[in-house]
């Protein structure tokens, strides 16, 4: 019962299939996208929208770029930039002029509930809200001078999203995407890993703006129906592989019809990837070849469960990264109150918090580390902003813009190093700023991009990432 | 507020360091004149920290500033010079080291140490010396040569006027279109290609005029038939369906970034913003002629109205929703920026829609590249902050202005007849008023309720009214009777002496409500401001000058009320107006009719609805009065915007200030009755969340007493606002004033110092001129008095602290002082008058009598101002003086009834409910500064209001009232500007052609594509203005039916082809692919699911288990959108729909006039597998079983699907797949179901489904 060799449903394995599909038609598929003109080009009739891997500017550091995003915005005092003075005047009034907040409902200053202590070679300080995180600082970089120019979350996540404050701009794993295409011709090039809590701003975050829908981030979810439509609805995979065959048969015809045009065998082609994509995805987020060990290293036997969703997702991270996708963004589980946000309970909320990703953070740089992945693998740890060294009411901080802590490792990144520093309260970065800006060119850097040339022409203009700012952190490249 | 504090610290900072400068000089005995100071300790510096980004050297300058010289110091960047030689305090740079404004922080990533800033201020303050040096540099900035740009880039000439070409090929062209379009393909030696067969022409005409696919029946009657228009008949058939609004409205929804909620953290619902999508729709539908449509999107609200026929609905109006359409932030911290952030994008969504270029690109900067300059952008951002928000009642406001005129000519008419009959029916009883009092007077006298002696008055049951009346009045002093009620209780009165005794506290405190007033007539002259000698920059509004909206509508008003003239000639008179200032008139402006056409005037009567209230009361203080026929608006059933000011009733009834900035902390509104204030910060509309609340304030009625109500807006100090103000509920709601202040402002008066006058001494006339003539200036010089009270002066600083820039200092008129200098004349004891005339409780009741009976002939011949108070009370005493079933109050009735008829007919006209739209409310003119690098908090100068310099001319006749939105609308839409109809002409060529004859839409500057056929669209543009008539419709209908339009997709021409491999040169049609919509539509229409309802709220989305996050709506919509077509699927920036995210619908921020036309595996995932798609391949499976040839079934199928039959070999495909999945299904009825849903299902898989040949 063959209709035709492509679509044989019995004869091959799903492997099989995929082989013969990336050799055959697929192939014809994937060089009728990797013909179409180089990025940063004006518009044409059928805009450059293809995941065909692409050469970086220069040689790249990083291959993939894995963002652990911390939704709502870590306090910096309370984790990676200690600041003894906040403990000395707890209670006492601010010792600053104090910015207009959130909520402007501020309080005294308010020393951190938790302790610090030195780790590693180098001797960073990390609080006790990440111990296992903490045993990795020689690979960390730790940026102390973080600045964003917003004080609400949702501005400030598409800030940090798409270096813009408002809506609607690509994401820098579009970005990523648009830049360098994927290494993996089965999955999306951009993936967001949805551990529960979608931040505010919603889905835009992770949209492909004005850049074609092809660099959309894709939000997978654990279970097994991890992406939307990738579950056949057939009963069987013969009936959809005869349907497949015949529509097959029926496109021949339309090509022959109205002729060999670029838009159409471009979308033939796109078929092939969609059908590779339902049995890439199960495959993906089949764990059964995973060591326990590996389990264990990742907090999937830990007592919470949102350690245990955090750390599957960390692991599939990995899993990601080894099938050479592009970016990887990772969001927060749900049920520490509000994400990262505690405009109140700064303790029970953060502890929390930290007890979720703390664990699969550490297993996910280690096992990275030990696989030798992390040397191409930028991970990116951080929120939307800091929060405030005083009190918010009694025991919570809000929001602060001025100065707080990211930390970033592997893919190029210097280990062992503290970059800038706050003021004394750990208030504003005084030191070597580093601007949402600038993480994006750093970022674009390691993955062999000149953020001034990534360019998009929409609107009347070159748009960039890093609109006309940024600049590449030297200090921490290794 | 931030930015006081910054500068107020940054001074205290420099103290500090001028004396850590001190003390460094001193030690180092280096005067920082010196040359081996700066060559020391400032060139270093320079050079180290600043000249990597400002120097002749720099790989890339910023800001276009360089520091390598004294005179590039001096010139500066950007942002203005960077020194003031001697002022540190006055210096950028100094500014920028300093490190305190956090959005100029030199160097960015890391401050300079003290010891170098306190030096760069000290190398400042001494003049900055810099030794002389060969070749110093400045830095160049090209300049910015508007003329030059325009003259070198095509898109601002006139439009070309050049003639269709001669062509070889003579017999091809049908429209001179053709002409331009051969002739250039002739210049290449090509062909056009052959016309498309007839199927593919009507599915592509179909498609592109209705965005559905034609019906099987129509394909083959277009095959059928041999008419010589055919296809003209075809499209216009398809022209007049409803669907080709729909279909264009998709199209210009792309352009206005239409959404239904405004994204951000919880995407509140922008609420009815489908009603601007429906507006869209049944404007292209109706051929509005372009110029109107888009003058409507941006003046609709100032346009004279386009009524919809059927509704009586205002349109106009509604295009202004479009401004509205974009994202909205709840709780911005720093609300100005966020406010520049929004009217940024309104602009560039107006620059791009309407003209094709890119103002916004001049937001930081002059434009890089078109000759638009930074001065346009902020000249036109002035029109945008001029124009406030509001849910316009858009069905009921134009019958409701005829009624609201009419109302006023009626009531006009009748004023007169109803206050003389008002005045008739009280003024029996109040002429026994004396005797009633005596009488009531020995009821209280006596315990438990002995019966009344009859005293006189041989009306008991009035006797009794008004013994309750007094027992109210015994607290109440502004109750006229309060002086006889206090007495009429006291024992002992009757003794002259004892009676004296007893009066004289009385009066005295009476004395002390009563002089709050002044006479009515000096405020309506001098507007309470003047009264109350308030500056003219702490008064925001003054509705008691009704002066202005007196000029105003002057031509409704009647003769007889005291017009404008009248008012200056008593102002002559007095001279009231010689010490104060004349404060501007306020503008009046209002949302609705609720607050009357102009400010109510002392002495106005407050019109009831009844013949048994045909009066409510005699208005006291000219002011903003709600007018009580307007009370039943009410509407219910439409969305409201998110939180408190979404629940308060303000459409149609509100009231809004001009606009000022605000210079202190606090507002104080004067008002009567429960009001609502909506302080419009910066235009931050949505108020939900942790800040900004304080926006909105709310205060209930005291009494039928004024007051002053205070706003605190602490925290928005220095910031633009203006005050909308509505009722709060059905009762009285007025509004005098609007001023600010730091402290509580004294109660003016309210009516006058009559009573007391009459008190006084029974002399009758009211408080003379003379008397208020001569109280002012004693007040001044009572000014020292020892016991005058401290808090006026206490105030008058504090206001003067905070109203710095205010060239006098406003005082208030120390109140109490009048009253002592009153109270002393009134017990004079040298005038015996005072003392014998009111010496026992008769003659006190007599004196009662005596002045209420004048107020009453006052009344009667409508000239009560002067009275107002006592007027007011009587007419609100009507139950008391002409009580129910009473001969006077019958006759009153029957006397008003025919009066009041009209005002009933008309009223009972006034329709409570309408739907409501996004719309623009229009304010008072406001010009926006020039901010530079487009930040808020670096204000430069204003510029006046005007558009495009490259347009207009730089010189532009002064905007002087409102925003200025008309002009604007006349300028876009003048046919002598050659952007607006090109760029609408070049957006349906790329609808119909799948590229724009310039391919970048929404840029036609610098930096878009240049035309592939300049003349042509010059040609098209310049047709459609002068004989099209703006008719989109006429435009679609040309092209369509022209050779051009015909031609074949099929790339067969190889020479063709590699000549013009792009396609530019259109020697055939381009394939395309369909939008997302139109794919949905289609299948929706084939399976037979399509429901063709037109309109109406959006269909909410389906949410898939993978849209989620704040804001998610509660419940998820329907799987196939209840069969609706896609653009009423509820759009929702946050939870936008998968299925056209993946086919390109843009995502809603910005013009995207040209959509993406990507290609993912989203796409391909969708049409597999989704349960939309599965769902309809079955329905249209199903819709086919009536058919039981299968031949006949797929010949259906494909006529449905492609507008063709199915080749041979495709029918024999389908027999082999339909037998074999009815065998994988184990055959049966069933089987055959499910192999035919599956046969749907490869269909709308297979291209040709998706793309137009």
């Amino acid at each position: 019962m063959h209709h035709c060799g492509n679509f044989s449903p019995r004869a091959l394995s799903r492997r099989e299939m995929l082989a013969r599909c990336a050799n055959g038609f697929g192939a014809v598929a994937l060089t009728v996208l990797m013909a179409e003109k180089s990025f940063g080009e004006v518009v044409h009739a059928e805009p450059h929208n293809s995941l065909a891997p692409r050469q970086p500017h220069f040689s790249p550091k990083a291959k993939s770029v894995i963002f652990l995003y911390m939704d709502g915005g870590p306090s910096q005092v309370d984790t990676f930039d200690p600041k003894p003075r906040l403990t000395a005047e707890d209670g006492k009034p601010f010792g600053m002029k104090m910015e207009a907040t959130q909520f402007n409902n501020n309080g005294s200053t308010l020393g951190s509930p938790w302790k610090f202590r030195q780790y590693g070679q180098c001797g960073a300080p990390v609080s006790e809200l990440f111990p296992h995180v903490a045993e990795c600082v020689d690979d960390l970089a730790i940026v102390r001078s973080m600045t964003s120019e917003f004080s609400e979350h949702t501005n400030a996540n598409y800030f940090l999203h798409t270096g813009s404050g408002l809506q609607g701009r690509p994401s820098m794993g579009a970005w990523a995407g648009y830049g360098l295409g994927s290494e993996n011709a089965d999955l999306p090039g951009f993936i967001v890993l949805n551990g529960g809590l979608i931040p505010p701003g919603g889905l835009d975050n992770f949209n492909s703006g004005f850049l074609p829908a092809t660099y959309q981030g894709s939000i997978f979810k654990a279970g097994a129906n991890a992406v939307a439509n990738v579950t056949p609805t057939e009963a069987s995979a013969e009936l959809q592989n005869h349907k497949l065959a015949l529509m097959r048969k029926l496109d021949r015809g339309v090509v022959s019809r109205l002729g060999k045009l670029d838009a159409l065998e471009s979308s033939i082609g796109n078929y092939e990837l969609a059908y590779r994509m339902q049995s890439a995805v199960p495959e993906l987020m089949d764990m059964k070849g995973e060591t326990d060990v590996t389990k264990e290293l990742y907090g999937l036997n830990a007592p919470l469960p949102q350690t245990k969703t955090f750390g599957a997702q960390c692991l599939l991270a990995r899993r990601l990264v080894e099938r050479g996708v592009r970016f990887i963004e990772l969001t927060c589980p749900n049920g520490a109150g509000d994400r990262w946000d505690q405009h109140g309970n700064l303790k029970d909320g953060h502890e929390k918090n930290a007890r979720f990703v703390d664990q699969p953070i550490a297993g996910l740089l280690k096992d990275l580390k030990s696989r030798g992945l992390l040397d191409s693998t930028l991970v990116v740890w951080g929120g939307e902003f800091g929060r405030t060294p005083f009190a918010q009411g009694k025991n919570g901080r809000d929001h602060n813009p001025f100065g707080f802590t990211m930390w970033l490792a592997g893919g190029g990144v210097k280990g062992g190093v503290t970059f800038g520093a706050t003021d004394d309260y750990g208030y504003k970065a005084v030191e070597d700023k580093v601007a949402i800006h600038d993480l994006h060119a750093t970022m674009l850097h390691l993955l062999g991009m000149d953020h001034t040339k990534l360019t998009f022409r929409f609107s009347g203009r070159d748009m960039r990432l890093t609109d006309v700012y940024g600049e590449v952190v030297k200090d921490i490249l290794a | 507020m931030s930015f006081v504090r910054t500068q107020l610290r940054t001074a205290a900072i420099f103290r500090g360091a001028l004396s850590y400068f001190a003390h460094n000089i001193s030690a180092a005995a280096e005067p920082a004149e010196s040359v081996e100071f700066f060559e020391k300790r400032i060139r270093p510096v320079l050079s180290e920290q600043c000249y990597k980004c400002h120097s002749s050297t720099s790989e890339k300058l910023k800001g276009g500033l360089m520091l390598d010289s004294r005179e590039a110091l001096l010139k500066g960047g950007d942002t203005g010079p960077t020194i003031t030689p001697g002022d540190p305090e006055k210096s950028l740079l100094i500014e920028a080291v300093r490190w305190n404004n956090t959005d100029m922080q030199m160097p960015p990533k890391k401050s300079l140490a003290p010891a170098q800033i306190a030096d760069l201020g000290a190398w400042v303050k001494a003049g900055a010396p810099w030794p002389q040096e060969a070749g110093a540099k400045v830095a160049k900035k090209a300049v910015f040569d508007l003329e030059k740009r325009k003259q070198e880039h095509w898109c601002w000439q006139p439009l070309l006027n050049a003639p269709p070409p001669a062509v070889k090929d003579a017999a091809w062209p049908r429209t001179d279109a053709d002409r331009f379009i051969i002739a250039k393909l002739e210049e290449k030696n090509l062909k056009p290609a052959p016309a498309a067969d007839r199927r593919t022409l009507i599915r592509r005409a179909s498609f592109d005029i209705t965005g559905l696919p034609p019906t099987p029946e129509q394909v083959e009657a277009f095959v059928s038939d041999t008419s010589p228009d055919a296809f003209a008949k075809i499209v216009d058939a398809l022209l007049a369906s409803p669907h080709f609004g729909e279909r264009w409205a998709r199209h210009w929804l792309d352009l206005v970034r239409y959404a239904e909620t405004r994204g951000h953290e919880f995407e509140p619902e922008i609420p009815n913003a489908w009603q601007y999508r429906d507006y869209v729709i049944r404007a292209l539908n109706s051929d509005v002629p372009y110029d109107r449509f888009a003058a409507e999107h941006i003046a609709g609200d100032l346009l004279p109205p386009r009524i919809h026929p059927q509704t009586g609905a205002n349109e106009a109006i509604i295009g202004t929703g479009f401004w509205f359409l974009g994202e909205e932030v709840h709780s911005p911290v720093d609300i100005r920026q966020d406010e520049t952030d929004r009217m940024d994008n309104r602009l560039d969504v107006m620059g791009k829609t309407f003209l094709g270029v890119t103002i916004g690109c001049a937001r930081c900067h002059d434009h890089k590249f078109d000759a638009i300059s930074q001065r346009d952008y902020y000249a036109m951002q002035g029109y945008l902050i001029s124009s406030g928000y509001r849910q316009a009642r858009f069905e009921t406001i134009e019958p409701h202005r005829q009624i609201a005129q009419q109302l006023d000519r009626v009531r006009t008419s009748t004023r007169a007849a109803l206050l003389k009959n008002v005045a008739d029916a009280i003024e029996p009883r109040v002429a026994r008023l004396a005797d009633a009092l005596m009488a009531a007077r020995t009821v209280l006298r006596i315990p438990n309720g002995t019966p009344p002696p009859d005293e006189g008055a041989n009306d008991s049951a009035f006797v009794e009214r008004i013994a309750a009346e007094l027992k109210l009045a015994k607290t109440d002093p502004q109750n006229p009777l309060h002086a006889f009620a206090k007495i009429a209780t006291t024992e002992n009165t009757d003794e002259a002496k004892v009676f004296a005794k007893a009066f004289a506290p009385v009066l005295a405190a009476l004395s002390g409500v009563a002089l709050q007033s002044c006479a009515p007539s000096d405020v309506e002259m001098r507007g309470m401001a003047g009264v109350l000698k308030l500056s003219p920059t702490q008064i925001i509004a003054d509705y008691t000058r009704a002066g202005s909206a007196a000029r105003r509508s002057a031509a409704t008003r009647s003769a007889d009320d005291s017009s404008a003239d009248s008012l200056a000639d008593k102002s002559k008179r007095t001279g009231a107006s010689r010490d104060v200032p004349a404060a501007p008139m306020t503008p009046w402006i209002q949302d609705g009719f609720s607050f009357g056409p102009r400010p109510l005037r002392v002495g106005d009567p407050l019109f009831g609805a009844s013949a048994d209230q045909p009066l409510l009361g005699i208005n006291v203080r000219t002011a903003a009065v709600r007018d009580a026929a307007w009370k039943s608006l009410a509407t219910k059933g439409v969305q409201r915007d998110v939180g408190k000011l979404g629940e308060w009733e303000r459409s149609e009834q509100t009231l809004r200030t001009p606009d000022v900035a605000l210079a202190g902390e606090r507002l104080w509104y004067l008002v009567k009755g429960a009001g609502r204030a909506y302080a419009a910060v910066d235009s931050h509309l949505i108020i939900r969340g942790p800040l900004h609340g304080a926006l909105l304030r709310e205060w209930k009625a005291d009494g039928n007493r004024w007051q002053w109500v205070e706003h605190s807006l602490k925290s928005y100090a220095g910031h633009r606002l203006h005050v909308e103000f509505s009722p709060a509920d059905d009762g009285e709601c007025a509004i005098a004033m609007v001023i600010q202040s730091a402290e509580k402002p004294p109660l003016p008066g309210d009516a006058s110092a009559r009573l007391l006058t009459a008190l006084h001494g029974g002399n009758t006339a009211h408080g003379s001129q003379q008397d208020r003539e001569e109280s002012e200036p004693r007040v001044a010089r009572e000014g020292t008095d020892k016991n005058a009270p401290a808090a006026g002066t206490a105030l008058a600083a504090k206001t003067d602290a905070v109203a710095k820039t205010d060239p006098a200092p406003p005082t208030y008129p120390q109140q109490k002082g009048i009253r002592e200098i009153r109270v002393q004349t009134l017990t004079d004891p040298s005038d015996p008058s005072s003392r014998t005339a009111i010496a026992s409780p008769i003659a006190l009741a007599e004196a009662l009598q005596r002045v209420l009976l004048e107020v009453c002939e006052k009344i009667r011949a409508d000239k009560s101002d002067d009275d107002a108070m006592l007027a007011d009370w009587l007419v609100r005493k009507l139950d008391l003086f002409a009580p129910a079933g009473s001969p006077e109050r019958s006759q009153l009735a029957d006397a008003v009834q025919p009066l009041l008829a009209p005002q009933g007919e008309l009223t009972a006209k006034i329709r409570p409910q309408s739907q409501t739209a996004p719309a623009m409310f229009d304010g008072s003119g406001v010009d926006e500064f020039i901010l530079a690098r487009g930040q808020s908090k670096l204000a430069g100068a204003q510029v006046p209001r005007r558009f495009l310099e490259a347009i207009s001319g730089a010189a532009q006749p002064e905007i002087k009232n409102g925003s200025g939105r008309l002009d604007l609308a006349q300028r876009i839409t003048d046919p002598a500007n050659p952007l607006t109809s090109r760029v609408i002409v070049n957006r349906v060529w790329h609808h119909l052609f799948g590229r724009g004859i310039v391919q970048s839409v929404d840029n036609l500057g610098v930096l878009g594509q240049p035309p592939s056929h300049r003349e042509l669209l010059d040609h098209l543009a310049a047709r459609f203005v002068k004989e099209q008539g703006w008719s989109v419709k006429k435009l679609i209908r040309e092209i369509v039916l022209s050779r051009t339009y015909e031609m074949s997709s099929q790339p067969t021409d190889a020479a063709a082809e590699q000549a013009d491999p792009e396609n530019l040169l259109l020697h055939r049609t381009n394939l395309r692919r369909l939008e997302g919509e139109a794919i949905r539509d289609a299948m929706l229409a084939i399976s037979g699911r399509l429901d063709p309802k037109l309109g109406g709220p959006p269909v909410p989305v389906f949410l898939s288990t993978f849209m989620d996050g704040r804001g998610k709506p509660s419940r998820s919509g329907p799987l196939d959108g209840d069969g609706r077509r896609s653009i009423y699927t509820a759009v929702r920036r946050n939870f936008l729909q998968p299925m056209m995210l993946a086919f390109d619908t843009p995502i809603p921020f910005m013009t995207m006039g040209r959509r993406n036309v990507s290609n993912v595996p989203a796409q391909a995932l969708i049409l597999m597998n989704d349960p939309f798609v599965v769902e309809q391949a079955k329905l249209w499976s199903q819709r086919l079983t009536a058919n039981s040839n299968p031949a006949q079934r797929v010949q259906q199928m494909y006529l449905a699907a492609f507008s063709r039959p199915p080749t041979p070999a495709e029918l024999a495909d389908a027999n082999t797949f339909l037998t074999e999945q009815r065998t994988l299904y184990g055959a049966g009825l069933l089987a055959d179901e499910q192999s035919w849903a599956d046969f749907a299902h490869v269909l709308f898989n297979v291209k040709e489904f998706i793309y137009l040949n």
